[in-house]
């Protein structure tokens, strides 16, 4: 209610500007107007997309038979829940340890922190895979697991971390006042109220893991295919209209965990 | 008007040397607290006795919380001893300490129901479901919040909220309840309520509460004894009624209530505890059961509510001045006089239906005077 009336009066400039709302216009055109092409392309019943040539789902039926797709989809899946949570569970621990302790070097680690988020994933790639081929791990599964909840590590460590800022120590004292030890008034005190931002970094860790071509191109081996590597071996033969179908799947999965996951967060704000 | 009687020893718990101290509840022995560079609390000593109400009033920043947060265990002493019924607490983990607190910002868990943040402690403690029910429900009952245990902290007001604060220390029983200026986030109104009630569940509980707070009204009305703080020492130890009206310096005379303070010095010593003084040039005579040299500086501190104001021609002895403003306050009127020795000082009287002289208008010429002995007189250091 009271948010509402704060932001009353820049809604009224945003209407009585046409302008503002050009820009708006353009900005989500820019970037969604790909997505759109894709997505209706996926539908389109021209093999090659030239011209709308009626609505057909044959594109997504034949998807479902094709057994190396639905392979490399369970290989994603798997993938990005066993990533997501080992780095939820390891990144929500270094968050409480950055928010509760004080101790040397921590302003570095956070630094770190950054840095890993920024880097490009080339980069992160060819670094892991020297990392795996001088531990003689051997490429698949395993070694896609410890990649991607390397990248995602940062991105649960901040969200959590943020959440934690607004956080009354006085909590955890009283907790402790209570009678709870250090451990039991993290789990039962610190963890609970963070819980929407742990779950919102699950769920964006998912995502990231699910998308990601880079690195899983990188530290897996053939046999064990990921969506996105299969997407690009099908399109280097030509784009099939399944792959359209295949990436508007991945797209609206992406994109109603983003949107759950910014509704937990706002959620936890309130 | 007769003269104010002696300081009489209000209960059992007033200092008294005749009755033998049981041992205390709790000791800080040569407590020393710094952080970096800066100490807070040096040597600080401080024993509490057993069912008692002790107050450390200071200004902010003064180390009162500190104390609190050491007998609390989230802060450790850099030396010194602090002792809980004759134990040394060093090494002692909060949660080991039969000791609860109740946060300024009453710290109540968001996430639980009033009744889970009251039945946390119990359950820490491995109680059973029956006896955790019990003592849970008799807790809400006696901060009168029986019905609201489904509620979560943040539906209820403030009031509420603080009671809950205190539902959830006291339903542990400890030993020793320890209260950061946790009434400072209330209204006025409602921060009065809860004086009373804080003492009333005191007394109820026998629970010993070591209190926090910067509101001197707040330490004089509840408290059994007063710690004045001053830059991680106490100042003076005493029953509210010695802080106020003996004060031991300057600044508990002045942190404890509204202070005329007037510069005088000592002309003779004309009695055992009298004394003649000059106050800009104007001869009068004092009281004090402390020693002055003659040519000493002294410190006369006179407060509000003790002066009288009269018109100029009416009284023959008093301090002459003008007046400068007035304040009609329901209760009390305000006087604010410039005297001619220089000083300003303030007056407060009360109304009274019998004294129709107190209507002095800004610039009348009038004499302020007080009954003999009622000023306090301190060296003059502070």
């Amino acid at each position: 209610m009271k948010n509402s009336a704060r932001f009353e009066p820049v809604k009224n400039i945003v209407a009585a500007m046409p302008l503002g709302r050009l820009d708006g216009v353009l900005i989500y055109t820019f970037l969604y107007l790909p997505m759109a092409v894709l997505i209706l392309e996926s539908f389109n019943a021209s093999k090659y997309g030239i011209g709308w040539q009626g609505f057909t789902l044959d594109w997504y039926e034949s998807l479902a038979a094709d057994a190396e797709i639905l392979a490399a989809a369970r290989n994603s899946l798997t993938v990005a829940a066993l990533s997501a949570t080992l780095a939820t569970i390891i990144g929500s621990l270094g968050a409480v340890g950055l928010q509760r302790y004080r101790f040397r070097g921590r302003k570095f680690l956070m630094g770190l922190l950054f840095v890993t988020l920024m880097s490009p994933d080339i980069v992160m790639a060819v670094s892991l895979l020297v990392l795996f081929i001088g531990l003689r791990l051997e490429l698949g599964l395993f070694t896609l697991w410890l990649a991607h909840t390397s990248f995602c590590l940062p991105f649960v460590t901040l969200t959590v971390h943020a959440r934690l800022q607004g956080f009354d120590n006085a909590l955890v004292e009283a907790a402790r006042d209570l009678g709870a030890g250090e451990w039991t008034a993290i789990r039962r005190i610190v963890l609970p109220l963070a819980l929407p931002a742990i779950a919102a970094g699950w769920l964006m860790s998912f995502t990231l893991s699910l998308d990601d071509a880079v690195v899983s191109f990188f530290v897996t081996c053939p046999d064990f295919e990921v969506l996105p590597l299969r997407i690009y071996s099908m399109v280097r033969l030509g784009v099939k209209p399944e792959v359209n179908s295949l990436a508007s799947l991945l797209f609206a999965v992406s994109l109603s965990f983003v949107l759950l996951a910014q509704w937990l967060l706002r959620k936890n704000r309130e | 008007m007769t003269a104010r009687p002696a300081v009489p020893e209000c209960s059992g718990k007033s200092d008294n040397s005749a009755m033998p101290t049981p041992p205390p509840i709790a000791s800080f022995r040569a407590v020393t607290k710094r952080y970096g560079a800066q100490t807070v609390l040096p040597e600080f000593g401080l024993d509490l006795r057993e069912g008692e109400l002790l107050t450390l009033l200071g200004p902010s920043g003064c180390g009162k919380t500190t104390v609190l947060r050491l007998l609390a265990g989230f802060e450790i002493p850099d030396s010194g001893e602090i002792l809980l019924d004759g134990r040394a607490l060093a090494g002692v983990p909060p949660e080991a300490r039969n000791v609860n607190t109740v946060f300024q910002s009453y710290a109540l868990f968001p996430h639980l129901s009033v009744f889970e943040n009251v039945a946390f402690g119990l359950k820490m403690r491995k109680l059973g479901g029956a006896e955790i029910r019990d003592r849970t429900e008799s807790a809400l009952r006696m901060v009168r919040l029986e019905g609201l245990g489904g509620r979560r902290p943040l539906q209820l007001s403030g009031g509420q909220q603080q009671r809950v604060a205190l539902a959830r220390a006291l339903v542990n029983r400890p030993r020793l309840l320890l209260l950061d200026e946790c009434l400072s986030a209330l209204d006025y109104q409602l921060r009065r309520e809860m004086q009373l009630e804080l003492k009333s569940l005191q007394r109820q509980t026998g629970i010993t509460f070591l209190f926090v707070t910067h509101d001197r009204e707040e330490a004089l009305s509840i408290s059994d004894r007063i710690a004045v703080m001053r830059a991680g020492r106490i100042e003076q130890l005493g029953p509210p009624r010695d802080i106020y009206e003996r004060p031991a310096n300057l600044f508990v005379a002045q942190f404890a209530g509204e202070s005329n303070v007037l510069t005088a010095t000592v002309t003779a010593i004309t009695g055992p505890g009298t004394l003649a003084v000059d106050l800009a040039g104007k001869p009068l005579a004092v009281q004090s059961g402390r020693h002055f040299g003659i040519g000493a500086k002294l410190a006369l501190v006179l407060r509000p509510e003790d002066l009288r104001v009269h018109d100029d021609a009416a009284v023959e002895n008093g301090l002459a001045g003008r007046v400068l403003e007035r304040t009609y306050r329901g209760v009390t009127l305000d006087t604010l006089i410039a005297l001619d020795a220089g000083p300003r000082i303030k007056a407060c009287e009360f109304f009274r239906e019998d004294a129709p002289a107190l209507d002095h208008p800004p610039g009348q010429r009038v004499r302020v005077n007080w009954a003999p002995g009622w000023e306090i007189v301190l060296p003059h250091d502070a």
